[in-house]
């Protein structure tokens, strides 16, 4: 497995008003998987195409174990990549597509069958070795793209929204198939999806897209606790955080009617978001006092979703529309007043100009986890 | 769907059926009657029974005319068929100059077959056609193209050929835009280049494209008239004689309407066999055909 190092690299369409990847800077470990997560449009399927040789860019350098590949085509690239339509070739049979990449680099009848036969197994597709793929179901599909790719242990595997065309049941079982599966192979991989559950379960790492350019990169752990900006923090966690502009004055935030004191060292003028996350929200009784330096709220509750293990609380704050996860079932009828508590630990600050972090507030916290002093 | 009221779906095809009943099935009717008949379209018909089919095979007429006719089929369809495909390849491309290009080639195929028969005619002129000076001014040796026996036939193919190419390659170009780019794409990172994706993602994505310009440019071959009309009246020799031709030659030049009635009915048989062999090879084709893959 080998790594990959990427410096500068930058694309713009022919014809279009921005670019669509601004000067990425990258660097994937051998064996590591990276997932690139982001909105529509914000390049990670550009950035995996030049990887693969199917784009140019027009500027920097892209090294496979240390190999430059501008201007190395594809086919000789050694990079393997499974498409977000499969691409399973219509007039082949399932074994006929798993061992194309076999046949195209002279490996012979026997071995090619023997390699074939071994990735079928290991993806469950022993059975199916002569259907065409119209015989196939979605999954199945997936499954032989995914034959494809592993067949030839290339030097790194390319993943383009491989679970996008599948059923939220099929999607999470593959999730979870195609995690182990590269750990097993130990394999290098970039894998591009939209999905923030697919990103923070699959990757070792996430690097989180906007514009063109990496936001934030680091674990899914980092990302999700200390979001580098207000865009990663609102893009990752379902329900999304809840986000909150706010005035700052003397050292304290003026937060819907609240004058809340600002974390230690931390300093802002003028305005500043304030941000946390619905199951970091904590809903007691109206008349239960809040702890000190909590933000802390009376609110009427406008509705309430039980999910099973957990229920959603809706309520709003000055006219914004909120959320706190509540584990289990939640009684409560609509309109009825509860107080809703945040630790100030669990808030995100960040500057309301530029959306960058602010400080690091999960930082004693992960500290903590992590077993430092 | 159930009628209401059992006649209303014939009175519908009643318009359509009344055309195919008048000039198609009748007159196939009326064609195979007067083949068992001596007419001259003045005197009185005389019954001769299965004489003229006899006639045509004993003096080597039909055997003739089959021949070329498959023969000038065999040229148009392997000519149309592989220029169509390549020019499609080397023309899907984007960009003004190749959709000029496209247009251009297409262009002939709208043109009439009189006018272009004329303009070949000009252009193959054993005296002063644009080949011919071309080839003097080069010094290399001329040919009558059209007045050779050994060579009418073949140009007047290769003049058929040009004017259909455009067809066939419209209908591959659509072909091979349906062909989804992620296959070249997942081909290419297989390792195949560019001759090798051609071989195996392009040609079997194309294989039912390629059986229906096959098929339209025999038919096209086969209807070929105007243009032998045109430029050779079915000589020199006869060498330029094919079926349709040679019908009208024996009715409206011979008068012999019982000869060309028995023509008519042998070369509907042909084509009635030949229609059944295409669509037994598109029903088999289409039974392995490769579809495109619906996502899930």
């Amino acid at each position: 497995m080998a790594k990959l190092e990427i410096e500068g690299l930058g694309r713009t369409h022919p014809g279009a008003k921005r670019a669509t990847l601004v000067s990425i800077d990258l660097r994937v470990e051998a064996g590591e998987v990276l997932v690139l997560v982001g909105p529509s449009g914000c390049g990670k399927s550009t950035l995996l195409r030049l990887i693969a040789g199917l784009d140019d860019p027009d500027g920097g350098s892209l090294r496979l174990d240390g190999r430059e590949l501008s201007g190395v085509p594809p086919q000789e690239r050694d990079v393997a990549m499974v498409f977000q339509g499969y691409a399973l070739y219509p007039h082949m049979s399932v074994r006929e597509n798993i061992g194309f990449p076999l046949r195209m680099r002279g490996v012979g009848a026997a071995e090619r069958a023997a390699k074939v036969e071994e990735a079928a197994e290991l993806l469950g597709l022993g059975k199916l070795l002569d259907r065409k793929p119209t015989e196939l179901s979605g999954g199945e599909r997936q499954r032989v793209a995914m034959g494809r790719a592993i067949v030839r242990r290339p030097k790194i595997f390319l993943f383009d929204e491989p679970l996008s065309n599948l059923d939220a049941a099929l999607r999470t079982q593959l999730r979870v198939e195609i995690a182990s599966m590269l750990r097993r192979l130990d394999a290098t991989a970039l894998y591009v999806t939209h999905d923030q559950i697919e990103a923070m379960t699959v990757g070792d790492r996430i690097a989180v897209m906007r514009d063109g350019r990496i936001e934030q990169l680091g674990t899914p752990r980092e990302v999700y606790e200390a979001p580098a900006t207000s865009f990663v923090a609102g893009f990752l966690g379902t329900p999304p955080i809840d986000q909150l502009e706010v005035e700052v004055k003397r050292g304290h935030a003026l937060v819907a009617g609240l004058e809340l004191p600002l974390p230690r060292g931390l300093s802002v003028a003028g305005r500043a978001v304030l941000a946390f996350r619905p199951n970091d929200v904590k809903v007691g009784a109206s008349d239960e006092a809040a702890p000190e330096g909590w933000l802390s709220w009376v609110v009427a509750v406008e509705a309430t979703e039980p999910l099973g293990a957990e229920t959603i609380v809706h309520f709003s704050v000055e006219g914004r529309a909120m959320r706190a996860v509540v584990p289990g079932f939640f009684d409560a009828s609509l309109s009825e007043t509860v107080r809703v508590t945040v630790d100030p630990e669990k808030l995100h600050w960040f500057d309301a100009a530029t959306g960058r972090r602010l400080v690091a507030a999960a930082s004693t916290r992960q500290a903590d986890a992590e077993g430092a002093p | 769907m159930k009628p209401r009221r059992p006649l209303d779906p014939y009175l519908l095809l009643l318009p359509s059926l009344a055309v195919l009943l008048a000039f198609v099935i009748a007159p196939l009717f009326f064609a195979a009657k007067t083949s068992l008949y001596r007419w001259d379209l003045l005197t009185e018909a005389r019954f001769v029974g299965l004489g003229n089919y006899a006639s045509l095979a004993s003096s080597g007429q039909l055997g003739e005319l089959v021949g070329r006719t498959f023969g000038f089929g065999a040229i148009v369809v392997v000519f149309g068929t592989t220029l169509g495909l390549a020019l499609a390849l080397a023309l899907d491309r984007p960009g003004r100059l190749y959709a000029f290009f496209r247009g251009a080639i297409f262009s002939a195929y709208v043109v009439s077959w009189v006018a272009v028969a004329l303009l070949w005619m000009w252009i193959l002129d054993a005296d002063s056609g644009l080949v011919t000076v071309v080839a003097r001014a080069l010094g290399l040796p001329t040919l009558s193209w059209l007045g050779d026996p050994r060579s009418a036939l073949v140009t007047i193919a290769l003049v058929t050929v040009w004017k259909i190419t455009g067809y066939a390659m419209v209908v591959f170009l659509a072909g091979l835009q349906a062909i989804p780019p992620s296959l070249h794409e997942a081909a290419a990172l297989d390792g195949a280049g560019a001759w090798r994706r051609f071989l195996h993602i392009t040609w079997p994505s194309l294989k039912p494209t390629t059986a229906f310009v096959a098929t339209t440019s025999l038919i096209a071959s086969f209807q070929a008239f105007d243009v032998i009309r045109v430029m050779t009246q079915g000589g020199p020799v006869r060498s330029t004689t094919l079926f349709v031709y040679a019908i009208y030659e024996e009715v409206f030049v011979n008068l012999r309407v019982g000869k060309a009635s028995a023509l008519t009915v042998v070369f509907f048989v042909l084509l009635l066999g030949l229609t059944g062999l295409q669509l037994w090879a598109f029903r088999t084709q289409r039974a392995s055909r490769p579809r495109e893959e619906e996502p899930a």
